[in-house]
């Protein structure tokens, strides 16, 4: 043995420990990790409500949801506010067994948390408890969304704060404008636009809540999920007691409104603020569906258009000119109907014209240049390797998983985007978005106070005044 | 009637087996590891192998509160600028940008002192057109987004970072097989930041304070709340800063707050995710150990003195009334912070509280209420929030606010109560551990800004010994009408 060697076997066990300091920008990485997420079972109660089950026994608590195909959009315009206001006083009001007083000081007496939310397709209910206390609260809560006593106290209270909510409704700039936006986009009766007014609110009975309550939940109309620290065979046994027995009843359901009732035309509108000293500017049009043939190639648009912390809309618009502390955009997606392409950004007023010109520049360069192969390669490369973290949690699967399976869409959707994403190049994206931007559709809503704007707003287009009052 | 729940409970809990087979706290807390550098800065590790993933948050104890007069904002610009990059990363030359970068400065400052003092406007433009000129050539150096977009190109979920009163904290998660490369890019960042892109930077600040403060009513209310909340204390200040402070405030003040408050004996880091915990030592002492001491940051002397009397403030503003009430309670990790936690649940959370019942079920005063608990490293706070009932003054609703709280001592809080609160509290518990960030957040929070991160564990136990006199004797003592702080937004004129 030379001495040399010798001598690094010696220093060996020294430096054994010891990291090397790498540079960041060279450090290699493979694409894709090896990852499965959390496993969902799936299940049937007899009257075919179906069950999803991810069990997590590292903490003693449980969350249980109850997703149930009673949303907005099952309920008249001139009823808006129905399906929320229901939702809640289920949540507060108790059962016909189990009165208003005694399922809060339960819940309350045991930390639970029981809540509820009406969205545009499904309403939602959330019991978050310790799992101790699941036997002895779970069928509390059943028997509310089964068999509600809606009282009318819980009613009153539940519309006059929808009537407070109201009045306030133009107080933060903040809110109105996408309000705006989204009727516009929408139409003013889509649920996914329309507002709760005082006449919709006058026309809530607890009548008409207990009509639609008997027509929309129903078996069929109901998934029930559970997450966290349970035994899975105790689960479904209770389940099946407390659900089990619940029967279809004859009362059809209403039918489910469209998302898009109207057809906007498409320009520039102004909601004068004055004394405004930010402007609120959103773009858009209608996006897309989330079973488009696209949707992998609008993915990696979105991270190029306004979704990444490079993307071009902060790019150009905050981090190149500060203008914007707020510069993003995306396109939404529904399962039935499109979502919406939007982008905002917040300026103060006297770069108003400056910062709207300069998104509509970069939507017109996308539609027509398209993205760059480093923004393809940066794009496709943060997209592939952080894929692990929208299923970083069990809660994140299981509502996944709910929400394709209430849609009929394959349970793996999401699982099967990345070999989806991964050979797409700069062509599929470009050809995605020169198809898919729109100039002529845009919808172009400017709130701020227009006499302190750098320019008229003619210069975007013929403008329309919109009134908050009225609108 | 009050009784049936417990018989009802007592019935279902002997019929039916228990469900939960998960850990306890105590193994929870035994899985938490603890590293400290010579340098002074603490690790805290907690392997989670569920997903390939980690989160990492750096609690750095320099907020708001260090901040003095005229240089308010300071601690938020900083964090800001955090992600601008370091003397390797962000830049082509670091060495020929350094000396533009001066150049730049000293452009700014001769722009803005003759701006200032009135000079002709032919003298500030030409001024502005060289600082312009100068900003150009200084940008030419820099390679915009790089430190973010190593990150994003490496699948880095949630970048972002925050500035409070007590302390700024920077987070992420990663592919867990990525971890080296965050020691890479935090310990270059905490060490050799470079504020380059300041002037742009300093518009999207202004730009974000108008968001949240000059354009926001209920912003603007928070802010007076806060400024006659504190007489002497820093904590009036807003963590954004005043308008004018953001205005005036140089790179030589960003750089002197970092040298002097980003010290690594005020810092804790937690790493809470798949990895395992003795490579991540080895990676921690290699990279993080190169941080080098500095001396410890000047002490703050100043003490908020007792409230003497009422403090209010009255704002008219649109149609939505709005009632802020705050009361000065105990400085972070202080013995009673757990008592005003279980005080708060009894008081105004989950629906058969007394608040939440008495106001807006059975009078119908309030549309919401609920406490914010700021829990403070000098001197924390209870405040109420309400939003009173169409129809309802926010002065209406304070009276009944404090007729609530006054009718605690003629029906004080029952045994009912307090094992009711404690239930809720250990529930909040065991959702700090619902996912990996979360986790990072409070094990780094505790350690750095309350008592120790065992402190977050201790609770388990401590809140078993609070009594109901406890809890009426923190409502006597901070509770107190006589020494609140209110701010109302009410009704603007017509």
């Amino acid at each position: 043995m030379s001495r040399k060697i010798a001598l690094l076997l010696f220093l060996l066990p020294l430096t054994w420990g010891i990291a090397k300091i790498k540079d960041p920008r060279t450090m290699e990485f493979p694409a894709r990790l090896d990852f499965t997420p959390h496993q969902v079972d799936r299940f049937s109660l007899s009257n075919g409500i179906q069950v999803f089950f991810v069990e997590d026994h590292e903490l003693p608590v449980t969350g249980i949801t109850f997703l149930i195909d009673a949303g907005k959009n099952r309920v008249p315009a001139d009823h808006a506010g129905l399906a929320d206001i229901l939702v809640d006083v289920i949540a507060k009001g108790g059962s016909n067994q189990v009165p208003k007083d005694i399922l809060q000081d339960s819940l309350d007496r045991f930390g639970a948390s029981f809540t509820g939310s009406a969205g545009t397709e499904e309403a939602t209910f959330n019991l978050h408890l310790l799992s101790e206390h699941v036997p002895a609260l779970l069928p509390l809560v059943v028997g509310a969304i089964r068999d509600p006593a809606l009282p009318q106290n819980q009613l009153e209270v539940n519309k006059r704060q929808y009537l407070t909510s109201y009045q306030g409704r133009n107080d933060d700039p903040r809110s109105v404008a996408p309000r705006v936006f989204y009727k516009l986009i929408y139409g003013d009766e889509s649920p996914e636009a329309r507002e709760v007014t005082p006449v919709c609110l006058e026309n809530i009975t607890t009548e008409k809540l207990k009509k639609f309550h008997q027509a929309t939940y129903r078996p069929c109309h109901i998934m029930i999920g559970v997450e966290g620290d349970f035994d899975p065979k105790a689960m479904l046994n209770l389940l099946e007691r407390c659900m089990g027995g619940w029967q279809e009843p004859e009362a059809e359901p209403p039918d489910e409104a469209p998302l898009y009732t109207d057809h906007t035309s498409p320009g520039v509108y102004l909601v004068h603020w004055p004394g405004s000293v930010q402007s609120s500017i959103r773009i858009g049009h209608k996006g897309l569906l989330r079973d488009d043939p696209d949707y992998a190639a609008s993915r990696l648009f979105c991270e190029v258009y306004g979704g990444g912390w490079y993307a071009r809309l902060r790019k150009e618009i905050r981090v190149e000119r500060g203008l914007a502390y707020v510069a993003s955009g995306s396109i939404s997606t529904n399962f039935e109907e499109p979502g919406v392409f939007r982008g905002v950004c917040l300026t103060k007023s006297e770069t108003t014209l400056e910062a709207a010109k300069l998104m509509l520049e970069i939507i017109s360069d996308l539609k027509t240049e398209g993205i760059t192969q480093r923004e393809l390669e940066l794009a496709r490369s943060s997209w592939l390797a952080s894929f692990p973290a929208y299923y970083a949690e069990p809660d994140q699967v299981l509502s996944d998983r709910m929400e394709y399976a209430a849609h009929d869409y394959p349970i793996d959707f999401w699982d099967r985007l990345p070999d989806k994403i991964e050979p797409l190049t700069r062509e599929d994206v470009n050809s995605f978005a020169a198809e898919f931007i729109k100039p002529r559709d845009l919808i172009i809503v400017i709130l701020g106070d227009s006499t302190a704007f750098d320019g008229s707003l003619s210069e975007l287009g013929e403008v329309q005044i919109i009134d908050p009052e009225v609108y | 009637m009050k009784n049936l729940p417990r018989i009802l409970f007592a019935i279902l809990l002997g019929l039916i087996p228990l469900m939960g087979i998960a850990d306890t706290y105590t193994d929870l807390e035994e899985r938490v590891v603890e590293h400290e550098l010579p340098n002074g800065m603490r690790f805290l590790i907690f392997e989670r192998h569920d997903a390939p993933l980690v989160s990492m948050v750096i609690m750095v104890k320099a907020g708001a509160v260090n901040e003095v007069t005229n240089k308010t904002g300071l601690a938020h610009f900083l964090e800001h600028l955090a992600f601008k990059g370091t003397q390797t990363i962000g830049t082509t030359n670091y060495k020929a940008e350094r000396k533009v970068l001066k150049e730049l400065d000293a452009a700014f400052q001769v722009y803005h002192t003759a701006k200032q003092k009135g000079a002709d406007s032919a003298t500030v433009a030409a001024l502005y057109a060289e600082f312009k000129q100068k900003q150009e050539q200084a940008s030419g150096y820099v390679v915009q987004g790089e430190f973010s977009e190593i990150y994003e190109r490496n699948g880095g979920s949630g970048l972002n970072a925050s500035t409070s009163c007590d302390y700024t904290n920077y987070y992420l998660t990663l592919p867990s097989n990525r971890f080296e490369l965050w020691c890479a890019m935090e310990s270059d960042r905490l060490a050799n930041s470079v504020f380059r892109e300041f002037y742009s930077e300093r518009d999207v600040i202004l730009e974000e304070r108008r968001m949240w403060i000059d354009n926001n009513p209920y912003g603007l209310l928070y802010e007076e709340l806060q400024s006659i909340a504190y007489k002497a204390h820093p904590y009036g200040h807003p963590v954004l800063g005043h308008l004018s402070d953001i205005a005036n405030l140089s790179r030589q003040d960003v750089r002197a707050f970092y040298e002097t408050y980003y010290v690594p004996q005020h810092m804790s880091v937690a790493i809470v995710g798949d990895v395992d915990a003795d490579e991540v030592i080895i990676l921690i002492d290699a990279y993080f150990g190169r941080i080098p001491s500095k001396p410890d940051p000047p002490e703050l002397i100043t003490t908020e003195p007792g409230q003497p009397g009422i403090r209010r403030v009255l704002m008219k503003k649109g149609k939505s009334p709005r009632l802020y009430m705050l009361f000065h309670t105990v400085p972070g990790g202080h013995p009673d912070e757990l008592t005003l936690d279980l005080l708060s649940i009894v008081l105004i959370s989950g629906h058969s509280s007394r608040l939440y019942r008495s106001l807006v079920e059975e009078d119908k005063i309030a549309s919401n209420l609920y406490f914010v608990r700021g829990n403070h490293s000098y001197g924390g706070y209870m405040r109420l929030v309400g939003f009173p009932m169409e129809g309802v003054s926010a002065a209406q609703l304070e009276e009944a606010v404090l007729e609530e709280l006054a009718a605690l001592e003629e029906n004080p809080i029952t045994q009912e109560e307090l094992d009711a609160a404690r239930v809720r509290w250990k529930v909040w518990f065991y959702y700090r551990f619902s996912s990996n960030s979360s986790l990072a957040f409070y094990l780094s929070w505790y350690d750095r800004c309350k008592g120790g991160w065992c402190e977050l564990f201790d609770g388990v136990e401590e809140v078993e010994k609070v009594t109901c006199q406890d809890l009426m004797d923190a409502a006597e003592r901070y509770l107190d009408p006589d020494k609140r702080t209110v701010a109302l937004m009410e009704v603007e004129d017509e």
